[in-house]
């Protein structure tokens, strides 16, 4: 099972840069953050939870929707990013309805699988919308051939063929 | 608007570009978006040029953050 911390931060450092726009975290929490990714590893918890509060609601919410037994899981993240997250972009819940529609498009999680990875781990993701470009370096070690997400032109981590499958890969 | 606060490309050269966001220029990678173009409206994160916008969402979003900038302050 993944780093229930780790899989946050990946997912959530995109969105970063915002926090520090809300007043959430600093730029050297934001730097923090970024170390850690890049070393693989997480952040307390309730640093995280602090940092990233809507997140944590909506973890909360899933967990409760679909009866998971904890929000902060693998299952919850899984649950948030690749099966509701669309539905709350669309109905513009809490700042994501201050997105403008490019930006909203450009938040929506998408799982594609990699075809080349090119110096400063660009990485070249053919999704079922075509290929994009997306940046590695946060993922851990991603080669050709993995099947991975990607938010905000981010990778945020690998699915096996049966977990990309569960979303809806096809 | 945006969550992200959008700049306009000043130059770019090679995988760098400047982008112009008022208050100051930032230097930022190109790329995940490499046909970026000299006065485009783009998205930044993590000192890369992630999307173009278009001219129009970016000046709704520049005029949406100032109006709230004079607002409160």
């Amino acid at each position: 099972m993944a780093d229930p911390g780790l899989l946050v931060m990946r997912y959530a450092f995109p969105c970063a840069e915002i926090s520090i726009q809300l007043g959430n975290i600093t730029r050297k929490e934001y730097e923090e953050i970024e170390a850690a990714l890049l070393a693989g590893r997480s952040l307390p918890q309730e640093k995280l939870e602090q940092f990233f509060p809507a997140l944590t609601r909506r973890l909360k919410e899933v967990a409760e929707r679909d009866g998971l037994s904890e929000y902060w899981s693998e299952d919850a993240i899984h649950t948030y990013f690749l099966k509701y997250h669309d539905e709350y972009i669309d109905k513009g819940d809490g700042m994501l309805g201050q997105m403008s529609p490019t930006e909203k498009e450009l938040c929506r999680c998408t799982i594609g699988k990699v075809m080349e990875v090119k110096q400063e781990q660009i990485i070249t993701l053919k999704t079922p919308n075509g290929n994009e470009l997306v940046l590695g370096k946060y993922a851990g070690n991603i080669e050709e051939g993995d099947i991975v997400v990607s938010h905000r032109k981010f990778a945020t981590e690998k699915l096996s063929a049966e977990q990309a499958a569960t979303y809806g890969y096809p | 608007m945006c969550l992200v606060i959008p700049g306009k490309v000043k130059s770019v050269a090679g995988e760098k570009a400047i982008v112009d966001y008022e208050v100051e220029e930032r230097e930022v990678g190109t790329a995940l978006v490499p046909d970026v173009k000299v006065g485009e409206y783009v998205l930044v994160q993590a000192k890369m040029i992630v999307q173009v916008i278009p001219e129009e969402e970016a000046k709704a979003a520049l005029e949406t953050i100032k109006e709230a900038g004079e607002k409160h302050g």
